[in-house]
């Protein structure tokens, strides 16, 4: 009797939950993409990518619908467009967020965002980019060979498809902590809409909630090495006037903080790098190569100068020296003010060790 | 078989995440919490394995057995009825802490009573039970969730997200006086042992061996827990996070997973530990309430119903009742009052069997 009346409860029981709160699968919109533009009536102009699920996933078969929405704060938005479809919204799978270009230059970039740290449902790893011309037309833009809704922007930024040293993904935690971070600056990379493909290689630096400074993508190739060591990288250089294009393969980069007395700061890189020729004119391999990795390395390290001169001129922190310092001296809380009258002045010294490894199968 | 004792002792290691000790801890990182965590780990291990050492004295008897021989009924009673309050309110706060993660992460639509109701029912039919199913049940949860534990700690220490500069600069606030509540948060991941007051019934024959495993085991995964929030949520911002681990595991990222969220797999884990945690508190509150009153059964309108059931239904109730009040708020306000609640009466309790420990050596000597 006992044991019925228990077997009974916990059935009555299981039959209350309605796991998916009582929404089926397909009664269910899955939004893949996010995007903030700013409205013409209102603050906001939100796009929201719904993926179609469709039985065929085959190559320019992802079907999607994007819904446009203005309002003045973005949780507004998001209720306004659900009473323009049938199925209910699903954030989570939305894996990325696109900022228009518009909407970056001139607003404020941490609090605006506000909804997306706040809301349980969007995932702490879903990327984060400027849209260039603007996010509803990077929503809009669909690449011909897409076999899901969405996947040939989220591909490169997960680095699962094509890995190119142009592109420096970015989280939205990773956003959140950098726009937080005492020492540290946020970055977006840019991505531009073409026709049926998109272009991602460059980054913006914020500064202080604000974007601040747009590099090239040469100089993003170079913030790539400088902040993750990202080895796959590409060199071009002029030997006995002709073009040679190296390529790297492992790269360490480390770097330190020195204060000496009296002195400015310095900040020492220590770089090491391995590097193959791709493509040459020239009969590399009866060159000596001592005399090839001193040019690799001297071009490098202007590179590399060059872009952190740069970041030290405009104010900007991406690579976190700041925290770096943080992390490393020890005089509590004083340190960040202290760093920021010593970072204007700060020598940067860099010391590139490169290894040439071959020349491919030719001479 | 000591191994009984290590998996509950584990498992409360593991379920401090949920217990908002990190997120006590990182409420204080600049303010102490590092050195809490030093004097947490040395203070944790100490008791645990005193304790240990103290019980190991007693083969074969339980705390209550051991006060029945050494304190009058009006010591003893009031006493072991305090023991299970704090015990049994250990597991409810657990409950109410986990159905709100549950609403919050995993389905939002539910209607939060059925829930309650759910994990409730759950618990006090857990209690019910003998000690010795529940040590099994132990067994093979934890045997079965350890895969994934392990796999979600490499996954958090070796992430590229992992922010070492962000956790050195914790280095600078490593002396600062601790405050008591980071102290008692950072001794709880520790205080698995308290359980074996009971479960010593179950060890007539043998002794808790392998002590060394307390500190090798407890130590990194304290460290681990403290440190990669900091780390992966950055250290100027790992404070603005309600349920800091929840949202730690939400940072990784599985490529080639079944789903690419850690939070799911997470959550998915955390529901068996914390449902097992909840049947070890309750089960030892309904023993510990079964033994007060003295009797096995009750006979209510002609049906005999065993006294434990009915302890495990009383606490089942007032978790549920107490349940629907609570929100984010006063559910962090009351973890932080029931782990000072705890801290006092643990202290307490070690140094009273530690000493009766002592006295029963030098009986037996000079017996």
């Amino acid at each position: 009797m006992r044991r019925a009346l228990i077997i009974l409860a916990a059935f009555g029981m299981a039959c209350a939950l309605g796991g998916c709160g009582f929404k089926d699968i397909d009664k269910r919109f899955f939004i893949i993409a996010v995007g903030i533009d700013e409205g013409t009536h209102a603050r906001y102009k939100v796009s929201l990518k719904l993926a179609i699920p469709s039985p065929k996933t085959e190559p320019g078969e992802a079907k999607f619908q994007v819904i446009t929405q203005e309002a003045e704060t973005i949780a507004e938005a998001v209720r306004l467009s659900k009473s323009k479809v049938d199925k209910e919204f699903d954030f989570g799978q939305a894996q990325m967020i696109v900022i228009g270009k518009a909407f970056s230059d001139d607003h404020e970039l941490g609090h605006m965002l506000d909804w997306f740290f706040r809301r349980r449902d969007i995932q702490m790893i879903s990327f984060m980019g400027i849209g260039v011309p603007d996010a509803e037309t990077v929503i809009n833009t669909k690449a011909l060979s897409e076999r899901l809704p969405g996947n040939s922007l989220i591909l490169p930024f997960s680095e699962e498809g094509t890995e190119t040293p142009y592109l420096m993904p970015v989280h939205l935690f990773d956003f959140y902590r950098m726009w937080k971070y005492k020492g540290k600056d946020a970055f977006l990379p840019i991505i531009q809409a073409e026709k049926e493909t998109f272009v991602i290689n460059s980054v913006a630096i914020l500064k202080d909630d604000y974007k601040k400074l747009e590099l090239t993508p040469d100089e993003t190739l170079t913030f790539n090495q400088l902040s993750r060591s990202y080895a796959r990288y590409i060199l071009k250089l002029r030997i006995q006037n002709k073009l040679v294009t190296f390529t790297g393969d492992r790269m360490k980069v480390r770097y330190r903080i020195v204060t000496p007395p009296g002195g400015p700061p310095e900040i020492r890189f220590r770089i090491w790098t391995e590097v193959e020729s791709e493509d040459s004119p020239l009969p590399l391999f009866d060159l000596p190569w001592n005399e090839l990795e001193r040019l690799v390395a001297s071009e490098l390290k202007d590179q590399m100068l060059a872009l952190l001169r740069k970041f030290q001129r405009s104010g900007v922190d991406p690579i976190g020296f700041g925290l770096r310092y943080r992390a490393t001296h020890h005089q509590g809380d004083s340190e960040f003010e202290k760093w920021k009258e010593m970072y204007p002045e700060a020598r940067f010294v860099v010391n590139v060790k490169v290894q040439f490894r071959g020349t491919g199968v030719i001479k | 078989m000591s191994r009984y004792f290590y998996y509950v002792y584990w498992l409360s290691l593991l379920i401090n995440t949920i217990y908002f000790v990190p997120r006590l801890l990182m409420n204080e990182r600049f303010n102490g919490s590092v050195a809490a965590v030093m004097l947490g780990a040395v203070y944790g291990c100490l008791c645990a394995i005193f304790f240990v050492m103290s019980m190991n004295q007693f083969p074969g008897e339980g705390l209550p057995d051991i006060f029945r021989r050494f304190f009058p009924g009006w010591i003893r009673v009031p006493t072991v009825l305090l023991l299970g309050v704090l015990w049994a309110s250990g597991g409810s706060l657990i409950l109410i802490a986990f159905s709100m993660i549950t609403l919050r992460f995993l389905s939002p639509e539910t209607n939060p009573a059925i829930m309650l109701l759910c994990f409730c029912g759950l618990g006090c039919f857990a209690a019910s039970f003998r000690p010795t199913a529940i040590l099994n049940a132990c067994e093979i949860v934890m045997l079965v969730n350890a895969p994934f534990v392990f796999y979600i700690l490499y996954k958090s220490i070796t992430s590229r997200n992992l922010d070492w500069d962000s956790i050195l600069v914790l280095s600078d606030y490593v002396i600062r006086k601790p405050s008591l509540i980071g102290f008692a948060a950072a001794s709880f991941p520790f205080t698995g042992y308290v359980y074996l007051a009971l479960f010593n019934r179950i060890f007539k024959q043998f002794k808790v061996k392998h002590l060394w495993l307390i500190p090798a085991t407890s130590i990194p995964m304290v460290i681990v827990t403290f440190l990669a929030p900091v780390g992966l949520l950055g250290v100027d911002s790992v404070g603005e996070y309600l349920y800091t681990w929840i949202t730690t595991s939400d940072t990784l990222r599985m490529p080639f997973g079944f789903i690419q969220r850690v939070i799911f797999l997470f959550l998915f884990i955390y529901i068996g530990y914390t449902l097992l945690y909840i049947a070890i508190c309750w089960n030892i509150w309904a023993i510990l309430f079964t033994e007060s009153i003295g009797k096995k059964t009750v006979n209510i309108k002609s049906h005999r119903i065993p006294v434990q059931f009915l302890g495990s239904l009383l606490v089942a109730v007032a978790t549920l009742l107490s349940g629907f009040r609570t929100s984010d708020k006063s559910l962090i306000d009351f973890v932080i009052s029931w782990h000072y609640f705890r801290i006092v009466i643990e202290v307490l309790l070690i140094v009273c069997l530690v000493s009766l420990a002592l006295i029963q050596r030098r009986q037996r000597r000079h017996a």
